[in-house]
Formats: structure tokens, C-alpha cells, sequence
């Protein structure tokens, strides 16, 4: 089978399931016959539509994306950094691998509240975006780091490698496969997260705030139109950062 | 010559070597069945391990390994291994090694694009390109054909380095010559 054969199989394939869920979500929706508990989709089409047509639905998608993946490119960086230093200082680890385990089992929901009360509305979605991408980078880049083949290790030892080279040569192209991966599925997470902190949080212009008007006025179509618009966003943007970091890094 | 004086060592409770000890002259070939520390012969004599007794004394400050499992970093190319232990000014010469390990066609092969032969080939040029004054070769010529191992022999000769070689095969130690010391 050739490469673009398999690809359009593959598309052919999915299309198929895309069809088999509308058709399920249709025949439930005819069957509750009430938008409000559960809008068909040619509600939620007429409502995205129109939602689309307006310049708010633009901005607020714009400053959710910016809050959010500005958040997830905060956590990628220090989950990063912050597993190169746990890496080369024991002392490091030591210190941020308990914090790490912290961040990672409290309820998204607790950090929400405190962060609503240290740093105001707007900024929380950034911030829980970064809570949650950074632990999963760390975790990720911490493990494939310390399984650094010892044989590699003690061949760059007898060659006398640098830290610096070291780190350019075996440790970045080990840990690169884990660390793309993790960063991919933290994408997923920083958009569940952000989008939470700001139906908690409403700020001005933002997808959850419209997702939280949504639910205030049991407007069920557009709930569903937005949370389409979240999922399409997150989408497109871990297709993006997945074919901007390529398949494997070559140093 | 390299001096090892009472050396002792041990992997955790299994014992290598107790109070070895032993002149290695600059050619030298270590023979002797599997398991019997040739391999941490080289190694301690690198200095990748510290003996719990006794003392290690005359190696050069710049020694090349060829170790037995290759070593070589999966994630670069062929040139890019070799290039790897040159420093920046001299990396345009990784292409010239692997010509001279006649590995021309295969510069920007990964290792598991290559055959066995092909990657201790590439694990040579390495060590000749590193330019040590002394070089640790274990089972060197493993996967060569005969004629290939003759030609490789003779680079490593060519060289001017001292050779501290562990082999289990007759020829080849008869090919690099010196003095042959076996760790029965």
C-alpha cells in the first residue's frame, strides 16, 4: 500500500466515524425534541454560523487563544528548564519533584480559586494553563533524561565531552521524543484547563466567559456552538505544534 | 607503559581482578576467555573505573575507546558520530575517516541503517580521528571479513598509537603483533 493510498484510507475512515456520531447525535436529538437538553446539529450549525458573523466571537476566540497558549508555552518552558535543573543538580530535584507531584494531583479547581484571588480574572487562564503543562513536561523530560543509555554516557566520558556538548549531543535528541510527545498532550490539557479557569473566572473577553453566559441563560445551542469552536482550537493547534517540532529532532 | 600495581576490583560483590599486577607494554594484545576482565582491563586503564585497591599509573592524558558494543549515538549520522569527538575546526575531517574505513557511500547513514561490520567501522574511524596516543580496542574487528579486518589492521597501525587490543582471536592479535598477554 503506498503512502498516499493509506492516507486517504485513513481519511476515508475517519470521515465515515464523523458521519456515524453526527447521525447518533442526530437521531438523540430527535428523540429528547428539546434544544435545550440537547440541540441537534443543525441548531448548533445555524448558531456557530451566526455566532461567526460577529466580531466579538473573533475576539474572544483571539484572547482565549492568546491566554491559553501563551499559558502552554510558559509550562513547556519551565517543565523544560525546570527537569534540566533537576537533571544536573540532585539538590534541584530534590526541592521540585515533591512540588511537581503536588501540582499534578490537586483539583484543577482548587488552583482556580487561588489564583482568581492572587492574580485577578484575566490572567488565570494563563496561569492554569502553565500549572498544567508544566508537570507533565517535567515528568516526561525527567524520565527519559535519567534513561540515557549509561553506555552512551560513559563513551562520551571516555571522549571527554563537555557539559555543554553533552547535553547538546545525548541528552536534548534522548529526551526530545518524550518531550514532544508530553507537549502534545498538554496542549489537550491547557485548553480543558484554560478554558474551565475562565467559565470560573469570566474575564472580559474569553470563550469560557461566552461558554458560562451559555449556561446562564440556557442558550444550549451555543453552548455546544463554543464548545465546537474550543475543540476545533485545540485541534488545529496541536496539528500545528506537532508538525512544527517535526517527528524526530536531528541535532 | 601503562603500571598496574595490587589493582583490586570488584562489579558489587563478584570480584574482577585481586591485587593485579602488570606492566602493558605499548603494543599489547589481552587474550583470554570471555568474563575474565578484559574488557575492565580496558576500561580501568581508561579510567572510566576506579579500582577499590592499588594504583593505575603511566596512561596518556589522551586515550581512544573502541568499545566492544560500538557505542555510536543512533540518533546521527555516520560523519556526524565521527565528527562528534573532533573539535569544531577539525569536524570537515570526519568524511576523509569514514573514506579511510572505506565507508564513502554511507555519510549521512544512521546505525541502524547500517550492517554490524558497517558500524564498527564507523566506531573505528571514530577512534582514529580522535587521534589518541594511546588506543583501547575491544574485539575491534568484530563482523569483518578476513581481508577487511587485514585493512583495518592496518590503519590502526598506521596510526603511531599505542595499542592495548582485547581480542579473542589468534589472527587478529598476530596482525596488530606485540607483546600478548593472556588473562587466564
Amino acid at each position: 500500500m503506498t503512502d498516499s493510498t493509506g492516507k486517504r484510507d485513513r481519511l476515508l475512515k475517519n470521515l465515515a466515524a464523523l458521519v456515524f456520531w453526527v447521525a447518533v447525535w442526530t437521531a438523540a436529538a430527535a428523540l429528547t425534541q428539546s434544544e435545550l437538553i440537547l440541540p441537534g446539529p443543525p441548531a448548533v450549525l445555524r448558531t456557530l454560523l451566526s455566532l461567526v458573523q460577529s466580531g466579538d466571537f473573533w475576539l474572544s476566540a483571539l484572547f482565549s487563544l492568546l491566554r491559553i497558549f501563551g499559558g502552554f508555552a510558559a509550562g513547556l518552558a519551565l517543565g523544560t528548564i525546570l527537569a534540566a535543573a533537576a537533571g544536573r543538580w540532585t539538590a534541584a530535584d530534590t526541592l521540585i519533584s515533591p512540588m511537581m507531584r503536588v501540582v499534578r494531583s490537586t483539583p484543577v479547581a482548587s488552583f482556580i480559586i487561588l489564583a482568581l484571588l492572587w492574580i485577578g480574572r484575566t490572567y488565570v487562564p494563563l496561569f492554569i494553563a502553565a500549572l498544567m503543562v508544566m508537570p507533565v513536561v517535567f515528568g516526561a523530560v525527567t524520565t527519559a533524561a535519567g534513561s540515557v543509555d549509561a553506555g552512551i554516557l560513559e563513551m562520551a566520558r571516555a571522549y571527554r565531552f563537555s557539559p555543554f556538548k553533552k547535553l547538546r549531543l545525548i541528552y536534548i535528541p534522548s529526551a526530545y521524543p518524550a518531550w514532544r510527545s508530553a507537549a502534545i498532550t498538554a496542549m489537550g490539557l491547557a485548553w480543558k484547563a484554560g478554558v474551565a479557569a475562565e467559565v470560573l473566572c469570566q474575564p472580559k473577553t474569553a470563550i469560557g466567559t461566552e461558554l458560562y453566559y451559555s449556561k446562564l441563560y440556557l442558550e444550549t445551542p451555543s453552548l455546544f456552538a463554543w464548545t465546537a469552536v474550543v475543540v476545533l482550537l485545540s485541534f488545529l493547534l496541536e496539528r500545528l505544534f506537532a508538525r512544527l517540532a517535526g517527528e524526530r529532532r536531528r541535532p | 607503559m601503562i603500571r598496574f600495581q595490587n589493582v583490586s576490583f570488584a562489579f558489587g560483590d563478584t570480584p574482577v581482578f585481586e591485587g593485579l599486577t602488570l606492566d602493558i607494554p605499548p603494543k599489547c594484545v589481552l587474550k583470554g576467555p570471555s568474563g575474565r576482565g578484559k574488557t575492565t582491563l580496558l576500561r580501568l586503564a581508561a579510567g572510566l573505573l576506579r579500582p577499590q585497591a592499588g594504583t593505575i599509573t603511566g596512561a596518556p592524558e589522551k586515550i581512544a575507546f573502541l568499545f566492544q558494543d560500538d557505542r555510536l549515538m543512533p540518533w546521527l549520522t555516520a560523519e556526524e558520530n565521527v565528527a562528534a569527538v573532533l573539535p569544531k575546526e577539525r569536524r570537515h575531517e570526519a568524511a576523509a575517516w569514514l573514506r579511510r574505513v572505506e565507508l564513502a557511500s554511507l555519510p549521512d547513514a544512521r546505525p541502524d541503517e547500517m550492517s554490524g561490520g558497517q558500524r564498527r567501522r564507523v566506531a573505528l574511524a571514530r577512534v582514529l580521528a580522535y587521534g589518541g596516543e594511546l588506543l583501547l580496542l575491544d574485539e575491534p574487528f568484530k563482523g569483518l571479513d578476513p581481508a577487511l579486518t587485514e585493512r583495518m589492521a592496518a590503519l590502526v597501525l598506521e596510526s603511531g598509537a599505542d595499542i592495548l587490543m582485547a581480542s579473542h582471536a589468534e589472527r587478529e592479535a598476530a596482525l596488530i603483533g606485540g607483546e600478548v598477554i593472556d588473562l587466564q
